[in-house]
């Protein structure tokens, strides 16, 4: 049967960002004998796995693109910095977010907070928290450190299958049900119960990841992941990826009914934004039982089947597509 | 085939009645129709009617180059048409005269004669290259579409898609400049693929053996959980009621209790049986409450217990030894999982002279006990949900359920302490199930994909053979060649296909992987295209096998 051909993924024009590592923990040809391997925490939060320490947001975000800011696209960034004030001072090298002296005015509660920013304030409104002194007598600009009014932190949401892959797969996180830990096997049953198609949906991006791939939520193009390569921020995604659950016999209830016309939709979508749709079926054997499908263990005997699907229409005229 | 009134004056200006033979000036007419294509969009796409007569002007110009250009008629040289005739109880069309340039590709010969599928003689029919008749007569070409697509030659869908699609027969070298509309005349093709209809329920001939593809042995699944004896209701389980008791008569049983078990310890290694029945209860503790009156059977048990409670935290810390063997001396069960509510007297030379035991059922206190229900505010309700997703029942732990004394269970809690200090993350190590990798295993990234690595792939063409035959499912239609392999096409030894064909209706259900396999265990390594028809506007489609690559390099 003649095979899909691979092509290559298309490079993103700018790049913002350097690539650290494929994921978040220690090699050992890096780092030698002596590895501190870092267990990272989460929390369940209504159902959602929350990475709340700034430090393991940083590492799980950083390498491997894991999870997404809950106030941001995708990167947790959200700062109050008011960004043409950023813009005017962008020597001045600081973490700090700069914000307008006007902004300070309407904060919310002042409460214990332990941030500060740098508020641009006018010379004359002069505090003894001032930087060395101006010659110039002239309405000068300067940036002077207050405490943070406002209190907003931005948290690492990471999906399910994330948030399992990086406990089972890698051993580097834990997460806690209000400060007791969870083991494997309970996470396993109570994701299910949280998500009923989460077995099927985490076996995929086990499967993925397995092969060095960043699968990410496809909800924008109507699939289950988008498959990139390095990263979100390096290459645009290769691959849009549906997947089915079958049994031995090759069928099974479809996760989602297919018929022709959604295929069509889907196929446009894909081709629209310069996609590969692929179907992936993880197939089951026959014998497994469900208590067997219990344990995160069942992956083991379970086969998964790649197929690309392209589509051809004749009426439009022809683009550059060499095959069928 | 009509024309309709053209605006242009003169040369076209001419009106044939179809199948007539042309005058000199009606020819002359046709040669010098403009052959330029109408333009396929004039300005931007309109997306929304927005009713003004710009808009429907431009509307109806397109609409006007379409139809003058639909409504062409085409001309023939009469001469160069080869004569056929169609032979309905036979199945196929039978040619008069002798075939032209499309022999190459199309028709089989048989009995000395030339003849023509359906399908074929159909095809070019519209091409104008044969005129085909039936009982002396010439069919046009609504009559032939009726007559020879019928359900035992070619589905209409089946000549649909494989008229309207980018294939052309090289050998008729026609390329008419044209739009694509499925009643008109087939026109342009800029692709080009000759046609061979696959001889149905003969078997597809592979150029390679197939591997035999024998599955992984069947592990078998082993039965790991030896059923544990869970020991039944356990003499120790403290419920809530006996301790609500036992906290409110604890200082009445602590003070008294100095002089009674001094005298009891020889009385006390009875052997009793451990499942839960009414006891000739010990003597001790209990003889303090039997002058107790409204709550004996009970308030025994929730003294009872915390007594032992008392003593057993005495005998842990070392400060006094327990008198009593606590292992062997077991307590009815007032629990709700299996009541033992009839508790009958103590012996009365247990009990101290002034004291007069009873014996007593307790259900009726049972019953009175933690009536109210307790109302949960809907933040508790859905708190409670989820905490039952996620918390583990202290209970249902089986370390915990071994233990058979509170003493057991500190000492379990101990241990664990002492673990979590020592070894990292218990949750996740001191389990059955361990995560996939290990500290000391992530030596590079290529080692630890392959460690986590535990899916198999596997590919379309594994295991097609096994799959059975579904009547009414896609079948495969049609071998497709490429046209510029005409040098190495002969209709009796074709070659290789470029491709196979599966059509089917868009209300049909999509091929499952199933079918898939099937069909493409049948096409072999020849690729499968689905044919889809809907309403004139073909697509095709491909689903193809693929193995991801590994990314490791970054």
């Amino acid at each position: 049967m003649a095979e899909a051909v691979f092509h290559a993924p298309k490079r993103k024009r700018r790049v913002y960002e350097t690539y650290e590592s494929p994921l978040p923990i220690p090699f050992g040809q890096d780092h030698g004998p002596q590895k501190e391997f870092k267990i990272f925490r989460a929390e369940m939060i209504n159902n959602n796995v929350i990475v709340r320490n700034a430090e393991d947001i940083e590492q799980l975000y950083g390498n491997g693109y894991f999870g997404k800011g809950i106030l941001s696209r995708s990167r947790p960034s959200f700062t109050i910095s008011d960004p043409k004030v950023v813009a005017k001072w962008k020597d001045v090298k600081t973490n700090m977010p700069i914000i307008t002296s006007k902004s300070l005015l309407h904060a919310g509660d002042k409460g214990p907070d332990h941030e500060y920013v740098l508020v641009e304030e006018e010379e004359c409104a002069m505090s003894k928290r001032e930087d060395a002194p101006n010659e110039e007598l002239v309405q000068r600009k300067r940036l002077i450190c207050r405490r943070n009014p406002y209190r907003i932190f931005e948290y690492l949401q990471l999906s399910l299958e994330e948030a399992f892959f990086l406990v089972y797969a890698l051993g580097c996180l834990s997460i806690y049900y209000e400060k007791e830990p969870l083991t494997i096997v309970k996470l396993w049953k109570a994701f299910t119960v949280v998500q009923p198609t989460f077995r099927t949906t985490y076996m995929a991006y086990h499967y993925f990841r397995s092969k060095g791939w960043v699968p990410k939520v496809g909800l924008k193009y109507g699939t289950d992941l988008l498959l990139y390569r390095k990263g979100p921020p390096f290459y645009h995604a290769s691959y849009s990826v549906i997947t089915e659950l079958v049994d031995d016999h090759f069928e099974g209830s479809l996760r989602r009914p297919f018929s022709w016309k959604s295929l069509a939709a889907l196929s446009r979508v894909s081709v629209n934004v310069s996609k590969e749709l692929m179907l992936c079926y993880l197939i089951k054997p026959s014998t497994m039982t469900d208590k067997e499908m219990e344990s995160p263990e069942c992956m083991k005997r379970i086969k998964v089947q790649e197929v690309i699907l392209s589509r051809w229409v004749s009426s439009r005229e022809r683009s550059d597509q060499d095959e069928l | 085939m009509e024309s309709e009134r053209e605006p242009q004056p003169q040369p076209a200006a001419v009106e044939v009645p179809a199948g007539r033979v042309l005058s000199a000036r009606e020819l002359f007419a046709s040669r010098s129709r403009s052959q330029k294509l109408p333009q396929r969009s004039h300005g931007p796409k309109d997306f929304l009617p927005d009713g003004s007569a710009a808009q429907a002007e431009r509307l109806r110009r397109c609409r006007e180059d379409l139809w003058q250009l639909l409504a062409e008629q085409r001309v023939e040289r009469l001469g160069s048409l080869v004569a056929a005739e169609w032979r309905p109880e036979e199945g196929f069309v039978e040619l008069k005269s002798p075939a032209g340039k499309f022999w190459q590709t199309m028709g089989f010969s048989e009995q000395g004669r030339q003849r023509l599928h359906p399908e074929e003689a159909l095809y070019l029919l519209e091409c104008g290259s044969i005129q085909l008749f039936h009982q002396d007569l010439p069919l046009s070409i609504q009559e032939a579409y009726q007559l020879l697509l019928t359900d035992d030659t070619v589905t209409f869908l089946q000549y649909q898609s494989r008229d309207l699609a980018d294939w052309s027969l090289v050998e008729n070298g026609l390329s008419l400049p044209g739009t694509l509309g499925w009643s008109a005349a087939p026109w342009t093709w800029t692709g080009s693929l000759c046609w061979k209809r696959s001889e149905r329920g003969s078997s597809v001939l592979f150029s390679y053996e197939r591997q035999l593809n024998l599955d992984g042995s069947m592990q078998h699944l082993e039965d790991g959980d030896g059923k544990r004896k869970r020991s039944s209701s356990s003499p120790w389980s403290i419920n809530k009621k006996a301790k609500a008791l036992e906290n409110s008569l604890q200082p009445e049983s602590l003070a008294a209790s100095s002089p009674p078990p001094s005298s009891q310890p020889s009385q006390c290694p009875e052997e009793k049986p451990q499942e839960p029945s009414p006891m000739k209860g010990p003597g001790g503790p209990f003889q303090l409450l039997g002058s107790l009156g409204p709550s004996p059977g009970l308030a025994r048990e929730g003294v009872g217990c915390s007594w032992e409670n008392g003593r057993a935290e005495k005998g842990v810390t070392g400060a006094g030894k327990p008198r009593w063997n606590f292992e062997q001396i077991s307590f009815p069960n007032m629990a709700s999982d299996s009541r033992h509510t009839l508790l009958c007297a103590p012996a009365p030379e247990l009990l101290p002279a002034n004291v007069a035991g009873r014996e007593t059922d307790a259900e009726s206190w049972c019953q009175k006990l933690n009536q109210r229900k307790e109302k949960l505010s809907r933040w508790e309700r859905e708190h409670h949900v989820e905490a039952a997703r996620f918390r583990e029942d202290v209970n249902a732990d089986p370390e915990v359920q071994r233990c058979s004394s509170w003493r057991e269970y500190k000492e379990l809690l101990q241990r664990r302490q002492l673990q979590r200090g020592q070894s990292q993350a218990p949750h996740l190590w001191g389990q059955p199930v361990t995560p996939l990798l290990s500290p000391g295993q992530a030596n590079s990234p290529a080692m630890v994909l392959q460690h986590i690595s535990v899916l198999q792939t596997t590919h379309l063409a594994d295991g097609g053979a096994w799959l059975p035959e579904k009547s009414g499912g896609l079948e495969i239609s049609f071998d497709v060649y490429q046209a510029d392999a005409v040098a190495t096409f002969r209709k009796n030894n074709p070659g290789k296909p470029y491709a196979r064909m599966c059509i089917s209706g868009f209300d049909e259900p999509v091929p499952d992987l199933c079918s898939l396999k099937r069909l493409s265990y049948q096409s072999g390594d020849v690729p499968l295209i689905f044919a889809l028809v809907d309403h004139g506007d073909i697509s095709f489609y491909s689903f193809r096998d693929f193995t991801l690559p590994q990314d490791v390099e970054h």
